[in-house]
């Protein structure tokens, strides 16, 4: 196997769960028409609260629970931003993140002066499943904040589609006129999309901290929020998108992080990387039979010759294997660059974003 | 409806005529302005009552003050002759009365039985989905509403739409139900359907508040009326017993003078002519279904030539392609003795054309900027208000002022941003910017809508009076009496198609909407 065995299977999903848990909450404030961008102000500030109390108590749970109440903090604020004040979505957003940035530091500085670690969350079998080989050890023997994150997911994606609450809020971010028009209130819905988005990321932030590595360092989220948002955009603001992109940063994540450790680029990667890009021609053949526009086709067969002699580079690649490495920065960037190209794929997807996506309501405009 | 205990027209009975809603003495101010001022309005069970008035004259806070989003400053609202206060929509929604509003409050991106779905949640985790359907059961077989549950809301036509709309007030037990300017996007034919279905409901004991500026409309299914005339109550009456001109003497106050007949034209030469055009629908897709097949129309000097349909007939992609800012597929356009094959706006208007967009607020000015530069915008490119590439803002102002007076633009400054005027001062100086290079062909789309009488009388007379200066006028309308009595002749479009060309003295409503529905099959 290579550098893709059942550890790297591990490492990529624990790499996915808080970003995961993040862009599904993000996805619900979203859906409800509000675009938070300060989401990494929002990880840090749970990644912090988290450290702080459980220095405090010493106890992991509480821990957590820090963390949540420190999302739901930002949460607020942001709330009372975009929703009271109607503030522009995406100013309040950056200032959330700054704010998230200058005061963990500073607080870091300030109350820490000696950075402690404690012991991550253990890891938890459950029994018989975690029996089944490859997928036992992967999915089955994991910390209970990972299966935690599957059961919010799930229940995200039932309350979406078969609650009332979720069409409600569903309605909010597409049309808030006609929500209000059915006696519902906006503002309730906006406000539950936020906090609850607040306390996912906070619970995501404290996973990152305390969850994963038991430390707390200055700027330790490294731009995951940034990514989540990235996700909800690629899932074109549907949970089973959000999953596969969640998944693709995730497994680009983990393969930089062994890359780093490995010297030479082995021969599966440029494989893999073949794979992945016959993958994606594939589905867009299957996709783009339906357009008739020339343009659209002219631009398709194009897209489809590069994909091709990319593949080709990439085979002659994996059989010569050359000795070639590329330096940190560069396989650090990696995940980064994906979401770049997810962002410059959105333009042409089916889903759109939601209609009233951080637009503020204003009920005279009925 | 009967099937259902809470509530129900139905068992309130055949009482009709007993009070459903009455309003006395309904104040409602906004700083200085009264919008409101002490209002009696009286609805019984089983009537259609038609509220009248003009726009600004209070209709829409009245009605906003009887659905719960204002409360009012003074008087008194009962229903069945209990007081109740409104505080919130949903409370107004809770004792039954519902609004048809003229943009829809459906969300497309969801199906049908989900926008039904849409209400509060007494239990956050609750399904709605099944109560809904069975509810929508209900209210198809009690009135005959059908809906189709699965179907995405984007995908359904205006007409069913509305019915979604109606569906919806009457699942959640709506027995006053509010109609604003329901007709604004229909057919004639789906007209002729809601008519029906209003008296079926005020038949049923519903009560309907019909809202309109329509008065062919109101004689058709109203019983009793209501005018409002600059927030103030100015008449109410049945209506057997009105004639349409008192009611818009109630409606006007002094009576308005009748707008002259068009005095007969002597047309010259043509100014535009359209030559076989095809328009694809969508631009990516030329193979597609076309938006307009095949017109062949021709504007001369000193005439209007008026285009009757119904909203969604090609109107406006036929303006976009004279703009230049749509692809034709072939065909031949001549503007101004020219052949005019390169298109683009920028030429369009160097070649002697002006237009007044169908939608003021985003295509016509902007908003945020100043009048006078609103007003100037068309000739700040070329000299004497641009010297070298510098603007002279003294000539420019000056310039705005004087158009200011001559289109009766009222404003204290010409520094305001025109955002804050009223809509017929946008418009009045909308028609300053185009009319003031003394164009060829003017397009004017829809120039008056959602303007008082007095301002569309002002926009009128300057389209005539540009008519008399040897120009040609390109008149799109959706309201065929305004068609009637402003155009020299009349081009019926229908599904992308014209359908006929008709002096305008021998036009009547009866044979321009024979021609409009002659040809009803889709492209």
């Amino acid at each position: 196997m290579g550098i893709f065995d059942v550890a790297f299977l591990v490492s990529a999903i624990t790499i996915a769960a808080p970003i995961l848990l993040a862009a599904t909450g993000e996805l619900v404030s979203e859906r409800a028409g509000v675009l938070n961008v300060g989401l990494e102000g929002v990880l840090l500030v749970g990644a912090f609260g988290g450290y702080l109390v459980m220095a405090g108590t010493g106890n992991i749970a509480v821990g957590f629970l820090g963390g949540i109440v420190g999302g739901l903090l930002f949460g607020v604020l942001m709330g009372v931003l975009a929703i009271e004040t109607k503030v522009d979505q995406i100013v309040s957003g950056i200032a959330l993140t700054l704010l998230g940035y200058g005061l963990t530091a500073f607080l870091n500085d300030d109350v820490f002066s000696k950075p402690r670690a404690f012991d991550p969350l253990p890891r938890l079998a459950i029994p018989v499943l975690s029996d089944v080989p490859v997928l036992g050890p992967a999915l089955f023997t994991q910390d209970a904040f990972i299966y935690a994150t599957a059961v919010v997911v799930v229940v995200v994606a039932l309350a979406l589609t078969r609650t009332t609450w979720g069409i409600n809020l569903k309605a909010t971010g597409e049309s808030p006129v006609s929500v209000d028009a059915a006696g519902v209130s906006v503002r309730g819905l906006r406000w539950a999309g936020v906090l609850f988005s607040g306390v996912c990321a906070g619970a995501a932030g404290a996973y990152i901290s305390i969850g994963d590595v038991g430390v707390f360092r200055e700027a330790m989220t490294g731009g995951r929020g940034y990514l989540a948002i990235a996700a909800v955009l690629f899932g074109g603001w549907r949970l089973s998108g959000l999953g596969l992109a969640v998944a693709i940063f995730a497994v680009t994540d983990a393969t930089q992080l062994r890359l780093q450790a490995v010297g030479d680029i082995p021969r599966e990667v440029w494989v893999a990387a073949a794979l992945l890009i016959l993958v994606a021609l594939g589905t867009r053949r299957v996709r783009s039979a339906a357009a008739t526009s020339r343009l659209d086709r002219r631009r398709a067969s194009a897209a489809g010759l590069a994909g091709l002699a990319a593949v080709a580079v990439l085979v002659v690649l994996a059989i010569v294997r050359p000795a070639v490495t590329l330096p940190v920065s560069l396989w650090l960037a990696m995940p980064y660059v994906l979401a770049l190209v997810a962002l410059a794929a959105e333009g042409k997807r089916r889903h759109k974003a939601p209609e009233a996506l951080a637009v503020p309501y204003l009920r005279s405009e009925v | 409806m009967k099937t259902r205990p809470d509530s129900g027209p139905a068992r309130r009975g055949t009482g009709t005529g007993a009070s459903a809603l009455r309003l006395t003495g309904v104040t409602k101010r906004f700083g200085s302005f009264v919008a409101n001022d002490a209002v009696d309005l009286d609805i019984a069970w089983g009537e259609i009552h038609a509220l009248l008035g003009e726009n600004g004259a209070g209709k829409t806070t009245l009605m906003r003050i009887v659905t719960g989003l204002y409360t009012p400053d003074e008087g008194g609202i009962e229903l069945d002759g209990e007081p109740v206060r409104f505080r919130k929509p949903e409370h107004a929604l809770r004792a039954g009365i519902g609004m048809v509003h003229q943009h829809f409050t459906l969300v497309p991106t969801l199906t049908e039985l989900e926008n039904l779905a849409i209400a509060p949640a007494a239990v956050p985790w609750r399904n709605g989905l099944t109560e809904a359907r069975r509810r929508s059961q209900e209210v198809a077989t009690a009135t005959g509403l059908r809906i189709t549950p699965d179907r995405l809301v984007a995908d359904a036509s205006v007409g069913e739409r509305q019915r979604l709309e109606i569906v919806k007030l009457l699942c959640r037990g709506a027995r006053i139900l509010i109609f604003d300017e329901p007709s604004a996007a229909l057919s004639p034919g789906e007209w002729d359907e809601l008519a029906n279905l209003m008296r079926r409901l005020a038949a049923d004991g519903h009560a309907v508040i019909l809202i309109s500026h329509k008065l062919s409309e109101v004689f058709s299914v109203a019983d009793r009326y209501t005018v409002l005339r600059r927030g103030a109550v100015s008449g109410s009456g049945t209506i057997a017993e009105a004639t349409p001109d008192h009611l818009v003497t109630l409606m006007v106050g002094d009576r308005m003078a009748d707008r002259p007949p068009l005095p007969a034209g002597t047309p010259g030469p043509a100014v535009l002519t359209i030559r076989s055009l095809d328009v694809a629908r969508d631009d990516n897709q030329p193979a597609g279904p076309k938006a307009l097949q095949g017109i062949d129309l021709e504007v001369r000097r000193g005439e209007i030539l008026g285009i009757a349909g119904v909203a969604g007939s090609g109107q406006s992609e036929l303006v976009e392609v004279l703009m230049g800012i749509r692809p034709a597929l072939s065909g031949a356009i001549e503007l101004a003795g020219r052949p005019f094959t390169h298109r683009s706006p920028r030429r369009f208007f160097r070649a002697g054309g002006a237009v007044i967009p169908e939608d003021r607020h985003h295509a016509a000015i902007v908003p945020g900027m100043t009048l006078w530069e609103n007003i100037t915008l068309r000739s700040l490119r070329s000299a004497p208000l641009n010297r070298q590439g510098l603007l002279d803002v003294r000539a420019a102002s000056a310039e705005a002022r004087r158009l200011m007076n001559e289109f009766d633009v009222r404003a204290d400054s010409e520094n305001l941003p025109i955002g804050r005027l009223s809509g017929g001062n946008q418009q009045k100086a909308v028609l300053a910017r185009e009319l003031s290079g003394n164009p060829a062909l003017l397009i004017a789309a829809q120039p008056v809508r959602g303007l008082d009488v007095r301002a569309a009388d002002f926009v009128y007379r300057s389209l005539v009076a540009h008519r008399e200066r040897g120009g040609a006028v390109l008149l799109i309308s959706m309201d065929l009496d305004e068609v009637i009595s402003m155009s020299d002749r009349i081009a019926v479009l229908a599904h992308g198609r014209i359908q006929g060309v008709v002096e305008a003295a021998k036009a009547t409503r009866a044979n321009l909407g024979a021609l409009m529905t002659s040809s009803g099959e889709a492209l």
